[in-house]
């Protein structure tokens, strides 16, 4: 009947869609994190060296 | 940088899920076997179902590439290389689910026919492309190459297209004619065929969102970087 042939199609096609969406949004959640911790730097350096009149 | 919650954000996961779960239930539950091949038969629905977005996602680097080329504005990048990734992705899908097919049809996994051939030479192009980005020097360097790229990787897709038509080869040529034939001839068939394309077409276009937010996100995150340079400089 080769029914694990159907089986493996589908869960091959899942676990790479699955895998691809799992590697986004660690990509999305770490440049956050990089966009928050910048900009508390930026903030930081400002406040140490202001910009000049 | 908060992203922007639209109505499509809100409307395209939904139309996602329930069209899958319609696909998974047309596809393993209503769909009839088919009288030569079987249940294997039933591997088709979503293997067809992969090149729908490859060819839109390889469409779309082609015209965006361009668009780059022209403009050098980074929108048409971002969405250049969203969509390669992508396409990558849905090729590889198409790539597995048709040797997995291959094996209990034709007795083997994979053959040099002519549009499988291309379809690899294709794989090929884009998975190069990518490899140019992230081992360029220069970003901006590495943006223009990968752009030419893109443009001239549209041909292949075109032989891939044509390949059946062209040359002999064992691959099936087309399920629907214009004449209306075709080798489904249950209006379930049909049905199942149509979900499935609907149902992973939507999810491209869902994935191809997230993937651009990303490559906005990279842009600030760059911007940031020399901002926080600027600020230690003052």
């Amino acid at each position: 009947m080769h029914l694990s042939y159907l089986f493996a199609a589908f869960l091959v096609v899942w676990l790479g869609v699955l895998l691809y969406v799992v590697s986004l949004s660690r990509r999305h959640r770490d440049l956050e994190n990089d966009v928050e911790d910048l900009r508390a730097l930026v903030e930081q350096r400002r406040s140490r060296n202001p910009p000049q009149p | 940088m908060t992203p922007r919650t639209s109505t499509a954000d809100r409307i395209v996961p939904g139309a996602v899920g329930l069209s899958m779960v319609a696909a998974l239930y047309l596809v393993f539950i209503a769909v009839p076997n088919d009288a030569v091949q079987g249940p294997v038969q039933r591997i088709f629905y979503v293997h067809l179902a992969m090149w729908l977005p490859t060819f839109a996602a390889f469409g779309i680097v082609g015209i965006t590439s361009l668009l780059f080329l022209w403009k050098r504005e980074r929108r048409w990048d971002h969405i250049a290389t969203a969509s390669a990734e992508l396409g990558l992705l849905f090729c590889t899908l198409g790539l597995a689910t048709g040797c997995i097919w291959a094996k209990p049809i034709w007795g083997t996994w994979w053959t040099w026919d002519p549009r499988l051939t291309l379809t690899l030479v294709l794989w090929m192009i884009y998975a190069a492309y990518l490899l140019l980005r992230s081992l360029a020097t220069d970003p901006n360097q590495g943006a223009v190459m990968a752009a030419i790229l893109g443009v001239s990787g549209v041909v292949n897709l075109y032989l891939v297209n044509r390949a059946v038509y062209w040359w002999r080869g064992i691959h099936p040529a087309v399920v629907v004619t214009k004449e209306g034939e075709s080798g489904l001839t249950d209006p379930m068939m049909r049905l199942t065929l149509m979900v499935c394309l609907l149902a992973f077409f939507l999810l491209f276009l869902w994935l191809l969102r997230l993937r651009v937010r990303t490559a906005h996100l990279e842009d600030h995150v760059e911007e940031l970087r020399a901002e926080v340079l600027e600020a230690a400089g003052a």
